[in-house]
C-alpha cells in the first residue's frame, strides 16, 4: 500500500460499508414505520375530531369522514401493503402527505424547518465541538496558561445542567431582566424576511440564546472527554520521542497530541449531528424556534405517521450516511486504523 | 484544518440563511409603521409555528384559518354574545318562514370580492351546493355533513336574495350556519374561482402569484410563512366604497404563533404583541399586567381578568362504561357532594371565577332560565358541598371506609385516573385532592393522550368543558344529552358524558320547534329537562370558563371590555372567524 493511498481491498470495503448502510437504513425505516402504528390512536380521527369539535358541531358523519380520509392516505389497505408502499416511497425520497398539515407535502414541511435547525444547531454543535475540544486539550497541556484550568470546574458544572434549564436561565437574565436579547422566535414579529444585513442580524440575535444554551451545556462534555484522551496520549512513546527530538511545544500539542486524541471526538461529533433533527426539541420549544424539533413534536402530538416518518427518516439518513462517510475516511484521519485495516 | 472548519461553518450558516429567506417570502412588501400594525397571536396549538400558513381553505379539515387567514373573509352576520345582538355584515337581514322550514337572506348591495367581482347570491348558493354535494358524498370537508343534514336545497331569488330550504323545521338554523360566532357559521367562497376547482377538499386556496385567496375582507395576505402571516389593509375594501363602514385604522395585521403561555406574556410585556390567545394562568396574566402598565384585560386589572366563554367546566362521568361504579347514581351524587367549588376557585383562580352548578354559561339570555329554575338546583342540592352526605350515600350504596381512608366494596375502591383537558390542569389537581380527601381513589392524569382518551370514551371520569353548548337559549346544551349525540366507546366525540334520556330526547325535540326568543314557551320544557338532568346527576359542573386575553394599549385602544363588550377579545380563538370583527373597531393610540 502506498502512503496516502488505498489498498487492493478498498473497493470491497467500500461496497461492504455501503451494503451495511442500506441495511441500517432499511431496518431503521421499518422500525420507523412500525413504532408509531403501535399506538391505538388514529391520526385521522385526531385531526377530524379536532376540526369538528372546535366548530361546535354535533359530530355528525365522523365515521364517514374518517373512512374517506383513510382511503386518501391508503390507510384502508392491509398493513403489509402500507409497509411496502412506505419503504418504496422512502427509497424514492417521496415522504408523502402530512395528515395534520393536509394537503402539505412532508418534504415541504421538513425542508422549511430544516434551515432553522441547521443554522441553530449546526453552528452551535460545531462551535461547542471546537471550543470544548480545544479547551479540554489545553487544560492538561503543561505549557498552557494556568487560567485555563479554572474553566474545568465551571464547564463540569454546566455539563451537569440540562441545556433547557440553561435556556430558561438565559431568558430570565438576558431577556426579562436586562432586556438585551429577544426571548424567542426566529425573528421579531413584523420583520420582513429578505436578503439584507438587518434580517441577518435579526436571525443572529434570535439564535444567540438558544445557541448559547446548547454551547454552555455541551462544551463541558467535549472538554472532559478530550481532556481524558489527552492525558492518555501524553504518556505515549511518540510524545516522548517528539519531545526528545526537540520539537516546539505547539507543534507537539497540535500535530502529536491533539491529532491522536481527537479521533473519538470526531465520531461523537457525527453522532451529535443527529441532534440537529431531534435533540433540540426542548430548546426549540423553550425559545419558540421554528425548527425540525418543533415539527417532530407537533407530529408526535397527533401521531401523524407520515410526518413522524419524514422527520425520523431524515435523522436516519443523516446519521447513517455521516457514519459511513466517517468510516470510509477514518483511515485518512488516523494512520493507525489504516495500518490495522490493511496490515 | 482550522480554515476548513470555519469555511464549513460559514457555508452551513449561509445556506441556512438563504433557505430561510427563500421559504419566508416571495414578494416585496411595503413598510408600515408599528403604530399602524396590529400584532395578534394566531392559533398554533402551543407550537412556535403557525399551522398550515399556506392553506386558506376553511373547509379543508387540516386547514387552520385562525392562523390569520380568517381576516380575508367575512360572514353574513356577526353576533354579540354579551348583548344578544346580531350584527349584519355581508347580509342586511334574514327572515324565517312561518313554518320554520326555510330562511331567506337579503345580501348587502355593494359587497365585493378583493378581485373586484360582486359578492352575490350565486356565491352563497355555490358554497351551499358545494357543501351539500360533499356532505352527501365523501363528507371530507369541514361542516359539509352538518350542512347536508340540516339543509335540503338553496335557491337564488335574485342577485341579493337567497333562500335556504331546510331539511326540517328549525327556528335556530340562522344561528347554526348563517351567523358567525364561537364555532358556528359558514365561510363563503367565490363561485367564479371555485367552480373550476377539481377537489375542494384538498384545495389550499393560497397562491401569492394568483392573488389567492380572494376574500371580501378588509385585509389581504402579502406573506405567509410558519413564523408569521402578514396581511395588509386593502384600501379598496368594498365596505368603505359602499359607505357601510370606514376603512379600518389597522393598516397591517401580523399574525404570529401564540406558542405557550410564557412566550405570550413575554411578547406582551415587551410590547412586541398587541393581543394574545387565551392564556390559562390568571397568575401569569396578573404578573404581565404588573410589568407593563399598558396591558389590560376585558375586566381591566380586576378579577377575573377575562371574559366568560361558552364552555363551563365540569367533572364528567363516562356513562357508557357498563361496569363502572358510577353507574350507581348514589355514587355519582356522593362525588357531587364531595366537590367544594369555592375552594377550587380560591386555589386555582385566586378567587377570580364563579362557582357554577349548571352546565350553562351565565350569558344574559341564559341567566333568566337559570334564575327561574333555582328551585330545581336547591331541590337536588346540586350546589352543596357536604362530606357527611358523601359518607351517607356511599354507605347506602354498600361501600365501607377502609383503613386507608378509601370507600371500598369487595376490595375495590372507587375512582382511577381523571383524564383532564390540558387547559384545566390547574383545577384538575384540586378536584382530585378533594376527592381523595372524601375517600375516592382519584388520580390526576394530564398527558398528551388525555384528550383522546375521554373523547374516545376510554376514561371513566374526566374534566372538560361544554364545547358546542348554549349561548342564547338552553337547547344546544341539552342536545348534548340526546340519543343521536351519544357516541359508542371508540368513536370520538366532544359530548363526553355519553348519556341520554328518552324524556330529554322528547323535550329537546319539542323545544327545537319553538323559536329561541319564546322564553315563556321554552321555560317549562327546560325546567322539566333540568329536573331530570340534576336528578340523574349526569355530571358535576364546577365553574364558569373565562378567556384570559391581555390586550396592549400602547399602539391600539378601544379594545373590548366589560364597559364596551362589542365582541370577545380573543381574535383567533374561534373557528367561525368571529375575531375578524375586532380589528375593525380598534383606534390608534398614537397619532
Amino acid at each position: 500500500m502506498g502512503c496516502g493511498g488505498f489498498g487492493d481491498g478498498e473497493p470491497m470495503r467500500i461496497l461492504k460499508r455501503l451494503g451495511l448502510l442500506a441495511l441500517v437504513i432499511w431496518l431503521a425505516a421499518s422500525l420507523n414505520f412500525v413504532l408509531p402504528r403501535l399506538t391505538d390512536r388514529n391520526p385521522i380521527e385526531e385531526v377530524i375530531a379536532q376540526a369538528m369539535g372546535e366548530s361546535g358541531g354535533t359530530m355528525q358523519g365522523i365515521d364517514q369522514i374518517v373512512a374517506a380520509y383513510e382511503a386518501r392516505f391508503g390507510m384502508d389497505q392491509p398493513l403489509w401493503k402500507q409497509y411496502f408502499y412506505s419503504i418504496w416511497d422512502a427509497l424514492r425520497f417521496d415522504l408523502g402527505i402530512s395528515i395534520s398539515f393536509f394537503p402539505e407535502k412532508v418534504s415541504t414541511l421538513v425542508l422549511e424547518a430544516l434551515p432553522w435547525s441547521m443554522a441553530l444547531l449546526g453552528t452551535a454543535t460545531l462551535f461547542s465541538f471546537i471550543i470544548g475540544t480545544a479547551l479540554g486539550a489545553a487544560t492538561v497541556w503543561p505549557t498552557a496558561p494556568r487560567f485555563l484550568t479554572w474553566f474545568v470546574p465551571l464547564v463540569m458544572v454546566l455539563a451537569a445542567i440540562p441545556f433547557y434549564l440553561i435556556g430558561l436561565l438565559l431568558i430570565v437574565i438576558f431577556s426579562n431582566w436586562l432586556n438585551w436579547l429577544p426571548s424567542g422566535g426566529g425573528y421579531s414579529p413584523g420583520t420582513i424576511p429578505g436578503y439584507s444585513w438587518s434580517f441577518a442580524w435579526e436571525i443572529f440575535l434570535h439564535s444567540l440564546m438558544p445557541a448559547a444554551s446548547i454551547l454552555l451545556a455541551s462544551i463541558g462534555l467535549w472538554a472532559l472527554s478530550m481532556r481524558g484522551m489527552m492525558v492518555t496520549v501524553q504518556g505515549e512513546d511518540y510524545m516522548v520521542l517528539a519531545k526528545a527530538k526537540g520539537l516546539k511545544s505547539w507543534r507537539r500539542f497540535w500535530r502529536y497530541a491533539v491529532r491522536n486524541a481527537i479521533t473519538p471526538q470526531i465520531t461523537t461529533l457525527v453522532l451529535a449531528f443527529g441532534n440537529i433533527v431531534t435533540g433540540a426539541v426542548l430548546v426549540e420549544r423553550i425559545f419558540g424556534y421554528p425548527g425540525l424539533g418543533n415539527l417532530l413534536y407537533q407530529a408526535i402530538l397527533v401521531v401523524d405517521f407520515y410526518l413522524i416518518f419524514g422527520c425520523v427518516y431524515l435523522l436516519i439518513l443523516t446519521i447513517g450516511i455521516s457514519l459511513t462517510i466517517l468510516d470510509l475516511i477514518y483511515p485518512l484521519i488516523d494512520p493507525r486504523i489504516r495500518a490495522q485495516t490493511y496490515g | 484544518m482550522k480554515s476548513f472548519r470555519l469555511l464549513a461553518l460559514g457555508a452551513v450558516s449561509t445556506v441556512a440563511m438563504l433557505a430561510i429567506v427563500s421559504t419566508a417570502s416571495a414578494q416585496s412588501i411595503k413598510d408600515v409603521p408599528r403604530e399602524r400594525t396590529l400584532v395578534q397571536m394566531g392559533w398554533s396549538q402551543g407550537a412556535p409555528t403557525l399551522k398550515t400558513p399556506r392553506n386558506a381553505n376553511y373547509y379543508n379539515l387540516a386547514g387552520e384559518y385562525r392562523n390569520g387567514h380568517m381576516h380575508h373573509f367575512e360572514p353574513l352576520f356577526f353576533f354579540n354574545n354579551f348583548t344578544g345582538e346580531v350584527i349584519p355584515w355581508l347580509a342586511e337581514s334574514f327572515e324565517m318562514s312561518e313554518d320554520n322550514t326555510s330562511v331567506t337572506v337579503h345580501l348587502r348591495d355593494g359587497a365585493k370580492w378583493s378581485d373586484g367581482e360582486a359578492f352575490d347570491a350565486e356565491d352563497v348558493a355555490f358554497t351551499y351546493n358545494m357543501l351539500l354535494e360533499n356532505g352527501r358524498g365523501t363528507g371530507d370537508m369541514r361542516k359539509s355533513v352538518e350542512v347536508a343534514t340540516q339543509v335540503d336545497s338553496v335557491e337564488v331569488i335574485d342577485p341579493l336574495t337567497v333562500k335556504v330550504n331546510l331539511a326540517g323545521p328549525d327556528p335556530r338554523y340562522p344561528f347554526r350556519q348563517l351567523i358567525n360566532y364561537f364555532g358556528h357559521g359558514l365561510v363563503w367562497v367565490p363561485e367564479h374561482i371555485w367552480k373550476d376547482v377539481e377537489d375542494p377538499a384538498t384545495f389550499t386556496w393560497y397562491d401569492e402569484e394568483k392573488g389567492w385567496p380572494i376574500g371580501t375582507g378588509a385585509w389581504k395576505a402579502v406573506s405567509a410563512a410558519p413564523e408569521q402571516i402578514i396581511l395588509d389593509r386593502r384600501d379598496d375594501w368594498w365596505g368603505a366604497e359602499a359607505g357601510f363602514r370606514d376603512l379600518p385604522a389597522v393598516e397591517r395585521i401580523v399574525s404570529i404563533p401564540a406558542s405557550d403561555n410564557t412566550r405570550m406574556a413575554e411578547l406582551m410585556i415587551n410590547n412586541e404583541a398587541d393581543a394574545t390567545m387565551s392564556m390559562s394562568s390568571p397568575a401569569l396574566v396578573e404578573r404581565a399586567l404588573a410589568q407593563n402598565e399598558a396591558l389590560t384585560t376585558f375586566t381591566g386589572n380586576e378579577p377575573p381578568l377575562g371574559n366568560m366563554d361558552w364552555w363551563p367546566h365540569a367533572l364528567y362521568f363516562n356513562h357508557a362504561i357498563e361496569d363502572s361504579p358510577f353507574q350507581d347514581k348514589r355514587v355519582r351524587e356522593a362525588v357531587r357532594f364531595a366537590i367544594d367549588r369555592q375552594q377550587i376557585i380560591d386555589f386555582a383562580w385566586d378567587g377570580a371565577n364563579t362557582p357554577n352548578p349548571w352546565p350553562y354559561p351565565a350569558y344574559a339570555p341564559l341567566v333568566k332560565y337559570m334564575e327561574a329554575s333555582e328551585d330545581i338546583v336547591e331541590k337536588h342540592r346540586a350546589a352543596e358541598h357536604n362530606l357527611d352526605e358523601t359518607a351517607r350515600l356511599m354507605e347506602e350504596a354498600g361501600y365501607e371506609m377502609s383503613d386507608d381512608g378509601l370507600w371500598e366494596k369487595e376490595g375495590e375502591c372507587v375512582g382511577g385516573p381523571i383524564e383532564t383537558h390540558q387547559n384545566l390542569a390547574g383545577i384538575g389537581q384540586i378536584i382530585v385532592q378533594q376527592l381523595i380527601n372524601a375517600g375516592f381513589c382519584a388520580e390526576f392524569s394530564q398527558t398528551p393522550e388525555s384528550f383522546d382518551k375521554f373523547r374516545n370514551g376510554e376514561s371513566v371520569w374526566h374534566i372538560f368543558g361544554h364545547n358546542g353548548g348554549s349561548v342564547f337559549d338552553p337547547v344546544d346544551t341539552l342536545r348534548m344529552y340526546t340519543t343521536p349525540n351519544v357516541m359508542p366507546i371508540g368513536t370520538s366525540t366532544m359530548f363526553v358524558a355519553r348519556w341520554s334520556h328518552p324524556e330529554i330526547d322528547r323535550l329537546v325535540a319539542e323545544m327545537q320547534t319553538i323559536p329561541p326568543e319564546n322564553f315563556d314557551e321554552i321555560l317549562p320544557l327546560f325546567r322539566e329537562a333540568m329536573d331530570i338532568w340534576f336528578g340523574e346527576v349526569v355530571e358535576v359542573p364546577i365553574e364558569q370558563a373565562y378567556h384570559l386575553v391581555p390586550m396592549n394599549t400602547t399602539y391600539w385602544t378601544n379594545w373590548p371590555s366589560e364597559d364596551n363588550p362589542y365582541t370577545p377579545p380573543c381574535i383567533s380563538c374561534f373557528i367561525s372567524g368571529w375575531g375578524s370583527y375586532l380589528p375593525h373597531n380598534l383606534v390608534p393610540a398614537q397619532s
